[in-house]
């Protein structure tokens, strides 16, 4: 698969709250902005649009029929994925490489303060026959997943703490980061718990948002101003949705994932190669397993490395310098668009106060959050 | 360079039913299963999968897509699901086009569900969260209403009669009588029939074809 160009980036928020705006001004603002940054016309130089999104978070079904608008995309090939933003770039990636289309647009938002009812919401992505007469709250099922992960790999909960720890302290210097925090390791463990061993504050919250992205093929960015950053691989894969069946310990989607990613590229050892990573942290525990199923540390690693620094602002290897899902809040399907949208703007050298020097090549990763076993990772370059 | 040219290659679909006793993994299982069995492939073959499924409130599950990638053979591979409305069932054939024609796989699966009858009382009440929450929905439209709404519009342009539009039923149905996996076919229908029928029948059997 040819490489495919992000040519221009938009986003609004990230807030707790957006109560003066619609779920579809909070998109067209991030769409004109990236329409702007790419110095496109949506109407006369899109081919096709496409936006991330699942119907229940929207409060509305068939959520597919409300997205065109805000967009420009009145009357153009308009599709929903519902998976995360990294599906939706992936999908934009296939869409290029056919050779119909030589500009797609990719588009993912939330809304989260209009959804009163999240629990029950994620409640009811559990199996309806097996799992959901148990009447589990999605953050058990998380629960679970961290125990079994400490028990399998001896991390410690003062290395999850210290995600925490280190995630809302780089939010502090992010302009899109509202839930920035100088917080200790006593203050994140000394919280009230979620589902134990998982801490109130080692689970991240919702925020609202919008995040826009123009991308084309390497032709048609040549008659473009823009400073255009290349999607070099690009993986995703699913495990077993199954709560009785599945790996509790390990990811092994993910692992999935990075390997087509990284086979796109040649890459066979990743750690080498990647200069800074934005990664799950959906729940502080999920930064440590990810980085283990991605390759860029072994098994029982990523917690050790964590608590020396290595993942730090100015350590090694750059681990969401953005503040994350813990920092910068959750913005559900749209969360690995939030990702990409950092990656780019390091990579252009425009992430102001957060900028991580002489990067070249960044690892984004999303997951679909509880229960599913959904993820996908894309390597991005300059 | 041309565009990589796609090939179906295998297809399966269940028999449509009023009330399936299936689970939707299980209607996607069967119908994934005979696609493989009528081109003698297997899900080693299978380099990635394409669903397509659309809205969750008919299967009564957030993220259907999560829910049915087993069943739909998405167990670890890529997986993706897409949907366009009323349109999902001729997209995602669209979708798994673009997987192929993009050069990233060579085989893929391609697997469209839908279980209405887990609505209760009728999925038609599913389509009532469909309309526009602020400008629409306090007005409780029902789809019914805006297809009767759109259909007499329409007659009203082109001069066209019920028994003209009646005539496209009586082909469907007429048609289906002689499809295995046709729910609502009738060898016997006639026009007669259709325009004779009380409005609201009439309607949903237009919703339904």
């Amino acid at each position: 698969m040819d490489r495919v160009a992000i040519a221009g980036v938009g986003w609004a928020g990230y807030r707790p709250s957006t109560p003066e705006v619609s779920y579809k001004e909070l998109t067209y603002e991030a769409a004109v902005k990236a329409y702007a940054d790419a110095g496109i016309d949506p109407r006369r130089d899109v081919q096709s649009f496409v936006t991330v999104a699942e119907d229940f978070l929207e409060g509305t079904s068939i959520f597919d029929e409300y997205t065109p608008d805000q967009l420009g995309a009145a009357l153009k090939p308009m599709q929903t994925i519902a998976g995360d933003g990294l599906h939706g770039l992936a999908t934009a990636c296939m869409l290029v490489n056919t050779g119909q289309y030589d500009m797609v647009v990719v588009e993912g938002h939330s809304k989260a303060s209009n959804v009163l009812t999240l629990p029950e919401i994620t409640a009811y992505a559990q199996d309806p026959v097996l799992n959901r007469p148990l009447r589990l709250n999605s953050d058990f099922i998380a629960g679970l997943e961290m125990n079994r992960y400490l028990f399998e790999t001896g991390t410690t909960m003062e290395q999850c703490a210290q995600v925490v720890v280190k995630n809302r302290r780089n939010a502090l210097d992010n302009p899109r980061a509202p839930y920035g925090a100088d917080l200790t390791i006593d203050d994140v463990l000394n919280g009230a718990t979620r589902s134990w061993p998982l801490g109130e504050r080692e689970a991240s919250r919702p925020a609202d948002g919008a995040v826009v992205m123009v991308l084309c093929s390497e032709n048609r960015l040549r008659s473009l101003a823009c400073t255009p950053v290349w999607i070099l691989g690009i993986g995703w894969s699913n495990g077993s949705p199954s709560l009785e069946s599945r790996e509790w310990g390990e990811l092994p989607y993910i692992q999935k994932a990075a390997r087509m990613a990284y086979n796109q590229l040649g890459i066979s050892s990743p750690r080498s190669v990647v200069d800074f990573a934005e990664i799950d942290d959906t729940y502080a525990y999920k930064e440590l397993q990810t980085l283990e199923a991605l390759g860029l540390c072994s098994p029982g690693e990523a917690g050790i490395l964590t608590e020396e620094g290595y993942t730090a602002a100015d350590g090694e290897l750059p681990v969401n310098v953005s503040g994350g899902s813990l920092g910068m809040g959750h913005l559900f399907d749209a969360t690995g668009l939030a990702r990409t949208l950092e990656a780019v703007l390091q990579l252009r050298g425009q992430a102001g106060v957060n900028q991580v020097p002489e990067v070249e090549i960044a690892l984004v990763q999303s997951w679909r959050g509880v229960p599913t076993t959904s993820g996908a990772v894309a390597i991005l370059g300059n | 360079m041309g565009m990589r040219k796609v090939a179906v290659v295998g297809a399966g679909m269940t028999k449509f039913v009023r009330r399936a006793l299936e689970t939707p993994k299980e209607l996607a299982w069967q119908a994934s299963h005979m696609a493989l069995q009528s081109c003698e492939l297997t899900m080693d073959d299978i380099e990635a999968v394409c669903l397509g499924t659309a809205p969750d409130s008919f299967d009564g599950l957030h993220m259907n897509g999560e829910y049915l990638s087993d069943g739909s053979g998405g167990w670890n591979k890529p997986y993706m699901r897409s949907y366009v409305g009323g349109g999902t069932g001729v997209f995602v054939p669209i979708q798994g086009w673009y997987h192929v024609a993009s050069g990233l796989f060579d085989v893929v699966l391609v697997v469209a569900e839908e279980k209405m009858s887990s609505f209760y009382p009728h999925a038609q009440a599913a389509f009532l969260t469909i309309f526009d929450h602020t400008t629409e929905r306090p007005l409780k439209p029902n789809l019914l209403w805006i297809f009767a709404l759109e259909m007499n519009r329409y007659m009203t342009t082109y001069g066209i009669s019920k028994a003209d539009i009646a005539r496209v039923s009586v082909l469907h149905k007429r048609n289906a009588a002689h499809h295995p996996a046709a729910l609502l076919g009738d060898a016997e229908i006639t026009v007669e029939d259709v325009v004779g029928r009380d409005y609201a029948v009439e309607i949903e059997d237009l919703h339904v074809l």
